[in-house]
Formats: C-alpha cells, structure tokens, sequence
C-alpha cells in the first residue's frame, strides 16, 4: 500500500495528478520542486525503499520517446520505446531496474499529453512507414494502471493512429480498463510468463501464473490482441520439466491460433546494473547461478543460454505452430 | 544499531529512561549513554554543535553503514499546536540554502512536515514549517556515513505564532518529550529493523573466516573466495560442512578453482 505520495509543485493541480490523489484516502502528501529531490539521490537504498516505496507525481520535461534497444522490437525497422511510469510495484529479483535506479519509489509522468504528441512526432517521421511503441520497459505497463488510467488515456490515440503499434508488456491481471474499451487492431498485450515455481521463487507480489492466463483468456475472447513473453528463460538443471509444464499449461488454456505472438528471451543484465544487484541482494540464489560475463553483460554461460534458446522455441514451435514466435536477445 | 543525537540533556531525558541508556564514562568530550543497540549524544544546541557530535559518535562507534540515526528535539512552527509531533520531511539550511529530503520508508504514525534549520533563534514564524537550530548539521554528517532511509529527524512543537518563542524550562521541555514516546518508539523500532536488515547483507559466508587463516590472501582474492562461498551454500549449505577438502590447496589460486569445481557440481533449482 502506498501511504506516503510525493508531488511535484508544478502539477499540483494537473487533472491526472487529481484523478490520482483521488484514489487514496489517508495518505502522506508531501510537495517538492522536483521529483530528483527525492528520486535516485546518491546514498539511496532501493531494498529498503522496496519495503515502502513512495509514489511521486512529476512532470516529464524529454525523452518521452526513446529508440529500443537492438533486437528488442518484434518487426520492423521503427522499434520504440516510453515509460509513463519509472520502477514497479512487483518485486521480480531478476529484474535490471534494481540494479539501475538506486530508488524503489514509483514515478509517475502525469503529462500524458506530450507522450502522444512526441509519438505522433515520431511517426511523422516515418510518414510511409509502420512503427511499433513499447511501454512497459521501466514498469510494468498496467500494474498501476487502476490509479494511473494511463490505459484509457493512450489507447483511443492508438486507435486513430492505424500505422502505429502498442504493446503494452505486463505481467498484471488489472485489465478492467481494457474490457471496457473495444478492442484496438493495433495493439496488443504481451504477458510475461514464467514456471510456476520461478514465479514463486523470484517474482515477488505477482498474480500467479493461472491468475495471468485467465486475464489473457477473457482479453482473448473480448477481440484483444495478446502476446506471450517467455522471458527471461531461468536456468535450473531440470528446466525442460518446468518450461514443459508450462507450455502445456499455457496452450491447453489458450487458443495458440489466436495469439498474436510469442518471444523467448533469455537473463541478461548489463555488468554494472548486476554488481548492484548482487549487492543489494547478496542471499539470492538466481545469482549463484551458471552466469558469466560477456561484451559488459551478464547472461548464462553461452551453450546454457543457445540450448534454453533453442529448446523453448523447438517446444513453442511444435505446440503453437501457427503463433508468430521469435527470440529477443536484448 | 541505532544512534540518537538530541541537543539538550532535559530533551533527551525521557529516552534515557525509556531504553535504560547507562552513561558512558569513559566518553569525555559528549554526554554519552548507551545499551546494547542503541547510542544517545547529548550534542549541545546548533548545527555545529550537532554535526560535531554526529561526526564523533562515527568516530568512536565506527559505526557501520548499516546503522540508523535519528534526531530528537523541539522546534517552533508557523501553524502547528505546542506539543504536537511531526517527522521531518524536508530539510532546509538557512544559510547555505541546501535542502535534504530524508526517505521515509515507513507508515509514520505521526504528520511530517518541512524543517527550516536556523544559527540564530527566530520568532518571526516566516517559514511555512517548523524551524530549529540542529537538524541540517546533524542531517549533513549522517548521512555521509549510511544511507538516507537510516537517517531521520523528529521534532516536537515547543513554541509557534501564538505562543512565540521563550525561554522553556527543562522540566517543560521533558515533558513535551515525554507525551510524544509513542511516536519516537515507533522510529526507534523502524530504524532498528531497517538498520538490522542491512546489517545481514554484511555478514561474511561461514567458514570465511577461518579460510582467510589458513590461506595468504590478498585483498582481491578474499574477495573472490568470499563471492564464491556466498554462492556455495546458496546453493547447497551442506556442500562445504568439512573444510579439509580446503586445507591441502597450497595456493589461492587453487583454492579458487577448487571452489568453481565445488559450485560447479551442484544442482540448481528452484522450490
């Protein structure tokens, strides 16, 4: 629960930031200049934080629309990426936010407007062309979403705008906004899906793997488009029997014809992001695991990461022959 | 562990008692009191006089970076009632224009508000929040020595636009204290468990130890030993119970690859 919010003096009365306060009763509200006065200052603990974390309301001034990363993107050339929001509310020990911010409170952009305007600036540069928008690289892109109503707020845009494409990347199971809505062609809500026994083991405060599908089904049979994100692929010597599980279990429940795609994606994080994980949570098991580093990241031992790679996909392939699948190496 | 630095002796009276702090005798420059877990200097009154005796607790405690502070005292404020109690949000230095923004990791049970800390006592009450003389130099020196969620300030309202500021007798002062305990031992028990809970995340694999005896290591392989104990009894804390297989390595750099080998038998899984 959050019982202290933050907010920036410049958006104390900005429509979203009293939609938002609106949703809580007998909360600390404390006003700041800006949101760094508070956010990621040096001398920060993010796994004391986690206990707690605070939300803060700010105003985003750039960067609203960031190029993503290499192979990041499902198809295409034009492959972007937004956070409404900064950190989440669920506590996944594999996650590279611990490591990059040294704060666990939540920001929230309340300035919705200028996400659309820079994505609307972006596809004018690309007037010929499709381009794929990805939200949920920073936070989970619905978790919040009943106080936030960011889902609302984009969607309709994303409806007018037929060559560019939205995912939303989630591992939440709050999509009574998108139920209320009609369904969008152009969008479509890509889970994250882990062995039941990962999720409870490093997927802290997360629905649960049946909790999920049943959020996908009924999104399935409202007309959404809904994606599958086997990522990141954990390493345990008996991961065949686990993943094997899994897929079973994901595709008796799910139409495979239906779905709009499927990634695999092994663990990678960046050297330096994990030192301050390791740090942070030094009694962790997944980071006694088979790593090693390479060109400043750390992933599984290659043949580890090649032979999980190649084994999920082989097991997608033969039970979803039908689903667009792919590997995300990013 | 946990210290409180409080300016006055009559303001720090009631948790003296409270904690059954013994006074430290051998302590010269500082009225020092302590129990098991925590510290408690009576600093004197201002910011010098406060970050001097945060500085010294460091100093002669060593304390880790793990352990929390918190600073307790009285201060004036524009609106707020006499005696009521507020965590600080905010700090402002009066003089070099700083702020500090402590992170409040927990549900405070009391208001928080903005604290403006002066070098002269101030009756003008301009300052939207309370105003004192200690709390940005005790604030600036703690938190140079752990991290900012272990570093907290706490102020009890002695004097405010109404009731403007005088000179408050030592009995009143304790009293004022004394009727806010509740909150302060509830920081004191928050501060505590965030400080242990950090504490754990220092504390050397088994076995360390007694490894770093029987070996000449430099400090890069200590560290390289350490990392891959960690990771041993991660993954299995039966797999090292002798430390023979250890004893007839001869060097480092073979005790090392003994240690890979050893992790690299083990099962990885997940419950």
């Amino acid at each position: 629960m959050i019982s202290t919010i933050y907010i920036e003096n410049e958006i104390c009365d900005h429509p979203v930031t009293r939609k938002v306060l609106s949703r809580f009763t007998n909360v600390n509200i404390i006003e700041c200049d800006r949101y760094t006065e508070i956010f990621n200052r040096k001398a920060q603990n993010f796994r004391l934080q986690k206990k707690n974390p605070s939300l803060i309301l700010a105003k985003k001034h750039s960067g609203f629309v960031l190029e993503a990363p290499d192979d990041y993107g499902i198809e295409g050339d034009n492959n972007y990426y937004f956070s409404h929001m900064l950190n989440c509310i669920y506590d996944c020990r594999y996650c590279f936010l611990q490591g990059m911010y040294r704060s666990a409170h939540y920001v929230l952009f309340v300035n919705y407007d200028n996400f659309t305007e820079e994505i609307d600036n972006k596809l004018k540069s690309h007037p010929d062309e499709e381009a794929w928008f990805y939200s949920g690289y920073d936070c989970d892109s619905l978790a919040l979403d009943p106080v936030t109503g960011f889902a609302e707020f984009i969607l309709p845009f994303f409806q007018s705008q037929p060559k560019a494409h939205l995912e939303f990347r989630t591992k939440s199971t709050q999509i009574r906004s998108l139920l209320k809505s009609d369904s969008i062609e152009n969008c479509v809500i890509a889970f994250s899906l882990s062995p039941e026994n990962i999720t409870q083991a490093l997927e802290s405060k997360t629905p649960s793997l049946f909790n999920r599908l049943d959020a996908m089904k009924k999104l399935q049979q409202a007309g959404w488009n809904v994606g599958i994100r086997f990522e990141p692929l954990i390493y345990m010597d008996d991961y065949k029997t686990h993943y094997s599980q899994l897929f079973s279990t994901v595709f008796d429940q799910l139409d495979a014809d239906q779905l709009h795609s499927i990634s695999v994606g092994s663990f990678r994080v960046p050297k330096g992001y994990f030192k301050k994980m390791v740090k942070l949570y030094p009694d962790e098991k997944l980071f006694a695991g088979p790593l090693e580093e390479s060109d400043g990241m750390i992933s599984y031992r290659l043949e580890l990461q090649e032979e999980m790679l190649a084994w999920c996909s082989q097991q997608i392939a033969d039970q979803a022959p039908s689903c667009h699948h792919y590997q995300c190496r990013n | 562990m946990l210290t409180i630095v409080v300016a006055l002796h009559c303001e720090a009276s009631p948790v003296i008692s409270k904690y059954k702090l013994k006074k430290v005798t051998d302590v010269h420059h500082y009225q020092f009191y302590k129990n098991n877990e925590i510290n408690l200097v009576i600093s004197g009154v201002g910011k010098a006089a406060s970050a001097g005796a945060t500085g010294y607790c460091h100093a002669i405690n060593g304390s880790p970076s793990h352990s929390a502070w918190l600073n307790i005292g009285m201060a004036g404020h524009v609106g707020f009632n006499l005696g009521s109690g507020f965590l600080v949000n905010k700090i402002h230095d009066n003089s070099t224009r700083q702020t500090w923004s402590p992170s409040i990791i927990f549900d405070p049970t009391c208001i928080t508000d903005k604290l403006l800390t002066v070098d002269r006592p101030d009756s003008k009450y301009q300052f939207e929040g309370g105003v004192d003389m200690e709390a940005a130099g005790y604030y600036v020196t703690a938190s140079r020595f752990t991290t900012s969620e272990l570093v907290q300030c706490y102020k009890v309202v002695s004097d405010n636009q109404h009731s403007p500021v005088k000179k408050i007798s030592t009995k009143e002062a304790t009293k004022l204290i004394k009727e806010k305990m509740e909150d302060i031992d509830f920081l004191i028990e928050q501060l505590l468990n965030a400080s242990h809970d950090l504490s754990a995340l220092y504390e050397s694999p088994i076995m360390f130890d007694e490894i770093c005896g029987l070996f000449k290591l430099s400090h890069t392989e200590q560290l390289q030993v350490k990392d891959r104990l960690r990771k041993l009894y991660l993954l299995n804390p039966k797999a090292l119970t002798n430390k023979a297989i250890l004893e007839h390595q001869g060097s480092a750099r073979k005790l090392l690859s003994t240690l890979d080998h050893i992790i690299d038998r083990q099962e990885i899984s997940f419950p």
